[in-house]
């Protein structure tokens, strides 16, 4: 049910949000564009429109709504994996180490793959986050917390460290893009990043749904249950890590998405994860393709990081769901 | 199933918590594990259950695929020691608003398909129905109280199906007729069944046989009527007490009458 609702809300989202710019379009013009792409007739769309909605919005949004599923996803599982209500990729410090990895390959000539080094970065920035969290065999949710914290400044440093210092003009966008989460050069190949990674580690999660639901009964009875609680625990975090690689060197660090859905969505669909799983990455993503809507147009022609606008959505709703929660785990 | 429990020891932190127990608790029945505060209860069950692996000597569990007959429980692959193993851990929770249905189901995880498919559909709403517990199917974990979330965790481990089942302290913080209810549940249930008991009334009146630690070792084994006498109470638990037979059923009552002063606190 709640799936088809958010399949149905990210459908018109995709398609409202692609005409919606400084250049206005039709619902009709969009769709008959896309359509003539895919070879499915159409066509007699104005040249113009067409190149802006397949070669600049289109990519734009798909990007959008794969960066906003993936890390809705991500946060969900490293919030069950770490029975901590506030993990996600961008607290624990995977995005910012993502980001420094990214930068080190586009300005430092590091030679590998961009997202193969996002996600070098992502994956040693939770090794070095778990290890100073990590107190006497078991993961305190206020430790983990703050090393990531610790984490996510030093690499969010060295990631301004690095533009700052090899760059030559108009640097402190670029700082800004990477550490608050830009779409604003997303392209094709972008597009089939993120999705690629999306499909990848969201269906190999999606089967793991009830191995994730083993670990609400903490470790002893993950164990009972033929789950191994720390090689599961780091396999599905390198998982995550990958995933958030992949997508942060589309996006750069884009904060609260992977905090609040999986907390908004949770209270819908329960917090199994077989229903919980697919309805937050929909969430995520018709999020993320508004947020980054209002991104592009608000002060058009200027362009706002997009993670101010998840910010600046997110903290407020966040505030009500930790005044809701007062009973509850958050302490 | 047929388990052996070979001069089994383990240490934590430097201590013997467990010490050199043998034990052969009957297959098909209820067995006892007994014991002061401290004894090795939980510690035996673990390792029982193969999460802990022995230090010394071994569980072992009759198996048709090991030469000679057994197969060390802490060698067995982790899902399919859980198709065989069910273990009730003390005090287990969740913070998360689960439903009832979800949390019997992660009985299943050992058997899912690498997709997550469950090859037997039906098994969570059997083991919801043996349990008695069909009613609560859609409600949240969170919301239950002590009763019913045992007899969730109850048919939680039923749908593992499991040939050895493992229950720490399963009476703990229920009332008289929920501790009644659970104990002749599973002494019904005919599964080999291991639970850790404090109170000695319960283990003489539902218990075929039962194993007394003190301080890691085994102290006695045997069915209630012979292993629970005065002087063992006494040595094992420090207390002075009058071991009756209740006039209805035959078992054994205890009947305490003071605590003795522990062999450690008195005087020169």
């Amino acid at each position: 049910m709640l799936v088809g609702v958010g399949s149905a809300l990210l459908l018109v989202t995709l398609v409202v949000a692609v005409t919606i710019g400084p250049a206005d379009l039709a619902v009709g013009e969009v769709v008959r564009s896309v359509a003539a792409h895919l070879g499915l007739g159409g066509g007699d769309v104005p040249r113009l429109h067409d190149a802006i909605v397949w070669d600049l919005r289109l990519p734009r949004v798909l990007t959008a709504a794969a960066v906003g599923g993936g890390l809705a996803i991500a946060g969900a599982v490293m919030q069950s994996l770490t029975r901590n209500p506030l993990a996600d990729p961008y607290l624990l410090g995977l995005s910012s180490g993502a980001s420094l990895g990214a930068v080190a390959v586009l300005l430092l000539g590091v030679g590998l793959l961009l997202p193969v080094a996002a996600f070098a970065g992502a994956l040693l920035a939770l090794v070095a986050t778990l290890a100073l969290a990590r107190s006497g065999g078991s993961l305190a949710p206020t430790r983990t917390v703050l090393a990531g914290l610790a984490v996510s400044q030093l690499a969010a440093a060295a990631t301004s460290f690095v533009i700052f210092w090899t760059a030559t003009g108009d640097s402190y966008r670029e700082i800004l893009s990477w550490l608050m989460g830009s779409l604003a050069g997303a392209t094709w190949r972008s597009v089939a990043i993120a999705g690629l990674a999306l499909l990848l580690v969201g269906g190999l999660l999606a089967g793991w749904a009830g191995r994730l639901d083993a670990f609400a009964f903490g470790d002893t009875a993950a164990a009972a249950l033929g789950v191994d609680p720390d090689r599961t625990r780091w396999l599905v975090m390198t998982l995550v890590a990958l995933l958030t690689g992949a997508l942060v060197s589309v996006s750069g660090a884009i904060g609260f998405v992977g905090l609040l859905v999986p907390h908004a969505v949770a209270r819908l669909t329960g917090p199994a994860h077989r229903r919980l799983l697919p309805v937050a990455a929909l969430a995520g993503a018709v999020l993320l393709v508004w947020a980054d809507t209002l991104a592009r147009t608000v002060f058009d022609p200027r362009e706002l990081p997009v993670g101010i606008v998840t910010a600046l959505l997110g903290a407020p709703l966040f505030a009500v769901l930790l005044r809701r929660d007062r009973a509850a785990a958050w302490s | 199933m047929e388990l052996r429990i070979d001069g089994v020891g383990a240490r934590l932190g430097g201590r013997w918590v467990v010490d050199g127990v043998d034990a052969t608790p009957p297959a098909g029945a209820l067995t006892g594990l007994l014991g002061p505060n401290g004894a090795g209860k939980t510690t035996l069950l673990r390792l029982v259950a193969g999460l802990l692996t022995p230090e010394s000597g071994a569980v072992l569990v009759a198996s048709d695929e090991e030469a000679g007959g057994w197969a060390r429980m802490a060698d067995l692959p982790p899902r399919a020691r859980a198709r065989r193993v069910a273990l009730l851990e003390q005090e287990s929770s969740a913070t998360v608003p689960l439903l009832v249905r979800e949390v019997v189901a992660l009985g299943r995880v050992p058997y899912r398909t690498w997709w997550g498919a469950d090859p037997d559909e039906l098994a969570v709403d059997r083991a919801l129905a043996s349990a008695g517990a069909s009613g609560l199917a859609d409600r949240a974990w969170t919301t239950l109280s002590g009763g019913e979330r045992q007899r969730v965790h109850i048919a939680r481990a039923l749908a593992q199906q499991p040939e050895l089942l493992l229950l720490d302290e399963p009476t703990n913080h229920l009332d008289v007729s929920a501790q009644l209810a659970v104990l002749t549940f599973v002494r019904d249930l005919g599964t080999t069944t291991v639970a850790a008991l404090h109170d000695l009334n319960l283990a003489a009146g539902f218990c075929e046989h039962v194993l007394v630690l003190s301080e890691g070792r085994l102290a006695a084994a045997g069915p209630p009527a012979d292993v629970l006498t005065p002087e063992l109470l006494r040595d094992v638990y420090h207390v002075d007490a009058e071991v009756l037979t209740h006039p209805r059923t035959g078992r054994p009552v205890i009947a305490f009458a003071g605590a003795t002063t522990p062999q450690a606190l008195r005087l020169p």
